[in-house]
Order: structure tokens, then C-alpha cells, then sequence
């Protein structure tokens, strides 16, 4: 059986403990392959590449899901469609060094389709949404401000529709510029304006009077 | 001059779970769906979806998500549950849990037989006693029958799985039949539409390696190892479709059968997992991690150690507890759950 054709259903234990920093550029010289060197070789059916891809920037993906998405078993399904939809379309990626945006920008597009599908089951009354604890994933180092301000926009994502509360953690919480944004969700730089814009209302609603 | 620490971004403020066995879950789920064959294309199954959504909103407009009784479901209609696990009644009285993302139609409802068909997914029946009469789930080739019980069905593209919770029932398969008692479950050997007889209890030796679902084995692969990574997927199926009793059901046959596989470890731990977290069962969690944290190794080892302590914890057996905790402070003096761990079984 040729190595393509393998199948992997555990991580090469010489992957488990190789993850550089997610988004640490590789120094050519590094022996690490880069990400353009392993998407080539997943894209040539190697399926050590494909594992490789996932284990260095699966923490990564994990934790952007979450912040998108704070429910756990809601993180794991957005990780795993992400990943999915990546492996299995990286001929569609263009420039291979930038997989790690790339990949963000799918997590950040499927989680904005899943909350859309989420909003229309909660009007059908086929779902209901709980707020988010966000105490129980709240960093013990996280100044008051800090924890203050995300507790504000946590207790509104809810009630926000997708494409503003997407926005809205991109800003305020990955602290991205607005062209990022635009970038990670497929809209203009406008659109993401206007989206923000609405977000920040109702944020600033939220907050009262100052 | 004493410098301040770098404030904590709003994005490193929020604490995510990224240890080494949810990533080890996340990539064993990950490439078993690289592996399997292509689903309908998504327009398709957006297009079945939606007409799923149709029929629930047309014949059991849903009050609250869950744990409610809908309304009473007569013959030929189809009942579906989406995203949340929903109950609906039949009109004879009988109660079905629907798991997320199932879908049954009423085939028969006549005094003499009550037939229901399995299409997808996971079902608990309780079942109304009524003397002479026939309470049958079908789902593909594989037909269960009950009177007066509690037991559940699910299929979700790969083997059936029944479990038996109350009473009796009768699973019919290939020709054969096997009757199951309170506590008993079993589990096909091929998929719905093709399911023989093979009680999971004594299976039978295999006299020819069997028929594999399109495209999803390799040459290479044994009946052995087929078979066990098709527990294995069902098993991680069903609980991420919300059927933690099919999943937990499909991790014991693997366990059972396969003691040896590669995969044993981790179906041990997520057996623990389940049934700890989802099915009140901290007795039963204790052996399956006991099982895993043995015979693991790395982070899987770490995590069924951690756990071990919190589930001595919880049934208040202080001195295994402490017993437990010690061995992870030893194995892990730097661990990812060293403070969990120390602040369980109470003061050192």
C-alpha cells in the first residue's frame, strides 16, 4: 500500500509534540517544513502533511472557535468542518505559505453560517440559546477591565445577528483592523463598517449611560 | 524600576481547553471523515434538511425544545428532531426521545402492530403495554420488537445499535433473532441497509471477511481492524450526534472485542468521558478510566488520571481519591490539571 493511501487515525507521535507558534514566521533555514512545503505534499496525497497541518495550527483554529463560539460542543463541530472543508479543498489555496489565514478565514466564515442557522432554528423554536457563562472561561489574569468589557460583549452575542457578532469579536476581542476583518469574513471593508457600526450601538445600548 | 507585567489581551483572556487528548478526539474525527466516502453534495442535503424542517413544522410544531411531550403522532408521519433531542407521544400512549438529528416515520399503527421506521439517527421508546399487540422499530434490515419496555435504536449510516434499558426485546437480523434482557445491548456488524446477525455479546467467528461499506476500508486492513474502526467511528457518530448511549454502547462491543486495537485507549477514555459527564454513571467511569489511564500513554494517560481523582471524588471514596491524586502529582508534578487535581478529595 503506498503511503498516500494510508490511513491516519492517530497523530504520528513525532507530530504530537512538534507545534511552533501558530502564527511565527518559519525562518527558511528552520528543518521544520513550512506550511507551503506541507500543503504541497498533502496536495501530493501524503497523508503525514495533512496531520502535520492539523497539529500545528489546530490550537490555533480551537481557540478562535471558541472565542466565536463559546459553546464546547458547538467548538469542537466548527474545528473539525473547518478542518475538513480545508484538507479537503487546499488545491483552491493560492499562495500555500498562507495557510494559516486562509484556515482562520474558514473558521470565521463557517462559524458566521452555523450562527445564521442557529438564529433561524431559535425563530422556528426549534432551539433555544443559553447565554454564555463566560466566568467559567474567564482568565484568572485577565485585568477587571478587560474581563469586564468581554463579559459586556458576551452577554450581548446572542442577540446580535451572525455577521455583526462575528465582527464584533474580530474587533473587540482579536483586536483586528478593519481590512482584517473584511478579509477573514469575505465582505468589504464598508460592509464590515456598517456591520460594526450596528454592533457598537447595540454594545454601547448595553452599556447605558455613561 | 520595577517593570509592569504585559496586560492580558482580550483574546489570551479567554481560557480554551486545547490539551493533548481533545486535539488526539478532534484529529481522530477529523480524518475519519477525510477518509469516508463523499456525503451529497451540500445543496442536497441543505435541500433534505430543510424538508425535514418542513415536516416538523407541519406535523409537530415543537412548544419548548426539550424533554417536552409534543403532540400525539398517528400513523404515516414523520416525526424529526434537529438540533435538540425532542419527545414526542403516540397515540396509543408510547413516548419516543428523539436524539438531535434523527428522523422516524409511523409506518403502521393498528391495534394488532405499531411500527416505526428508523431513518437516521437515535431513539429511545418507551412503550405503552397493550395486550396482543406488536411494537416493532425497523431500521434498514435490522427489526426490533418490544412489549412493554424502555430501549433504544440508533443508526446513523453505519451498524445499528440497540440498547435495552426495560423489559425485553427481540432484534431480528439476517435470518436470525436474539433476544435482550434489561442491561443487554447489541450491535450490527455492517451498516443499516445490509446488517447481519452478530450479537455483540458472542460474536461468530467470521468465515470470510465481510462487506465493507463503499470505500471505506483499505486493502491492507483485516476484518479485525475493519471492524473495529467501524466501532470506533459509530462509537464517535453517535455522540456527536447528542447519542451518548449508542456512542457509550459502541465503545464497550470495541472495547470487548478489540481489547488489543490501537484505538482501545481512546475509546476507553471517551467511554469514562461519557459516562461521567453524560450518564451519571461515575462507578462505571472509574473502571474505563482505570482502563485508559493503564494502559495510555502521554496526554490521554494524564487526562484519565486527572479524571480518576475527580471521580473518587464525587462517589466520596477519600482514600482512592487521595490515593489517585497522589499518583498524578507523581506522574504530572507539572501537569495541566495539577490544580484541579489539588483542589479535589479536600485538604492534603
Amino acid at each position: 500500500m503506498s503511503p498516500s493511501a494510508s490511513k491516519l487515525t492517530a497523530l504520528p507521535a513525532a507530530l504530537s509534540s512538534a507545534s511552533p507558534a501558530e502564527d511565527a514566521p518559519e525562518p527558511p533555514s528552520s528543518r521544520v517544513p513550512t506550511d507551503a512545503a506541507l500543503v504541497q505534499a498533502a496536495l501530493n496525497g501524503e497523508s503525514w502533511a495533512q496531520a502535520a497541518l492539523f497539529q500545528r495550527h489546530v490550537r490555533a483554529v480551537i481557540g478562535l472557535a471558541h472565542r466565536l463560539m463559546p459553546h464546547a460542543v458547538e467548538v469542537d463541530d466548527l474545528v473539525q468542518d473547518t478542518f475538513v472543508y480545508a484538507l479537503q479543498r487546499l488545491d483552491s489555496l493560492k499562495n500555500p505559505q498562507a495557510f494559516a489565514s486562509w484556515i482562520y478565514s474558514i473558521v470565521v466564515r463557517t462559524a458566521a453560517k452555523r450562527l445564521r442557522r442557529q438564529r433561524l432554528l431559535v425563530r422556528l423554536g426549534l432551539r433555544t440559546m443559553t447565554p454564555v457563562d463566560l466566568d467559567q472561561v474567564l482568565s484568572k489574569q485577565a485585568s477587571p477591565e478587560v474581563a469586564s468589557e468581554l463579559r459586556l460583549v458576551y452577554g450581548l452575542l446572542e442577540s446580535l445577528p451572525a455577521e455583526q457578532r462575528i465582527a464584533l469579536v474580530l474587533r473587540r476581542v482579536e483586536e483586528l483592523e478593519l481590512s482584517e476583518i473584511a478579509e477573514r469574513m469575505g465582505l468589504s471593508v464598508t460592509t464590515v463598517k456598517r456591520r460594526l457600526a450596528a454592533a457598537e450601538t447595540s454594545l454601547a445600548r448595553a452599556r447605558g449611560p455613561a | 524600576m520595577r517593570l509592569l507585567p504585559d496586560p492580558v489581551k482580550p483574546s489570551d483572556a479567554i481560557v480554551t481547553d486545547v490539551s493533548e487528548a481533545r486535539v488526539a478526539r478532534l484529529w481522530s474525527n477529523v480524518s475519519e471523515r477525510l477518509n469516508a466516502p463523499r456525503r451529497w453534495p451540500y445543496w442536497l442535503a441543505a435541500g433534505a434538511a430543510a424538508g425535514a424542517a418542513v415536516l416538523v413544522l407541519v406535523l409537530v410544531r415543537p412548544s419548548s425544545p426539550v424533554e417536552s411531550a409534543g403532540p400525539v403522532v398517528g400513523a404515516h408521519q414523520t416525526v424529526a428532531a434537529e438540533q435538540q433531542q425532542r419527545r414526542v407521544v403516540l397515540s396509543d400512549g408510547s413516548a419516543l426521545e428523539l436524539e438531535p438529528r434523527t428522523q422516524v416515520f409511523v409506518a403502521k399503527h393498528e391495534p394488532a402492530a405499531l411500527e416505526l421506521d428508523l431513518k437516521n439517527g437515535a431513539v429511545t421508546c418507551e412503550v405503552a403495554h397493550v395486550a396482543g399487540r406488536e411494537f416493532v422499530v425497523r431500521a434498514g434490515a435490522v427489526k426490533v420488537i418490544a412489549v412493554g419496555t424502555r430501549f433504544s435504536v440508533s443508526s446513523h449510516g453505519g451498524p445499528v445499535a440497540v440498547a435495552v434499558q426495560q423489559g425485553v426485546v427481540e432484534v431480528h437480523s439476517g435470518g436470525r433473532s436474539e433476544r435482550l434482557a434489561a442491561g443487554q445491548h447489541w450491535i450490527s456488524r455492517e451498516p443499516a441497509a445490509v446488517a447481519s446477525s452478530a450479537p455483540a455479546v458472542s460474536p461468530p467467528a467470521p468465515a470470510a471477511a465481510p462487506a465493507l461499506p463503499n470505500g471505506s476500508s483499505t486493502p491492507a486492513e483485516s476484518p479485525e481492524v475493519a471492524d473495529a474502526r467501524k466501532l470506533f467511528e459509530t462509537a464517535n457518530h453517535a455522540r456527536r450526534s447528542g447519542d451518548m448511549r449508542g456512542a457509550a454502547a459502541a465503545y464497550e462491543t470495541l472495547l470487548r472485542r478489540f481489547p488489543s486495537d490501537g484505538r482501545a485507549t481512546l475509546a476507553a477514555f471517551e467511554l469514562g468521558r461519557l459516562r461521567m459527564d453524560h450518564l451519571g454513571d461515575t462507578a462505571g467511569a472509574i473502571s474505563a478510566l482505570n482502563r485508559a489511564a493503564s494502559a495510555g500513554g502521554g496526554s490521554v494517560r494524564e487526562d484519565a488520571m486527572a479524571r480518576l481523582v475527580r471521580a473518587y471524588a464525587a462517589t466520596g471514596a477519600r482514600d482512592r481519591c487521595l490515593r489517585a491524586r497522589e499518583r498524578y502529582e507523581r506522574s504530572y508534578p507539572e501537569g495541566h490539571h495539577g490544580a484541579e487535581v489539588r483542589a479535589a478529595c479536600g485538604p492534603h
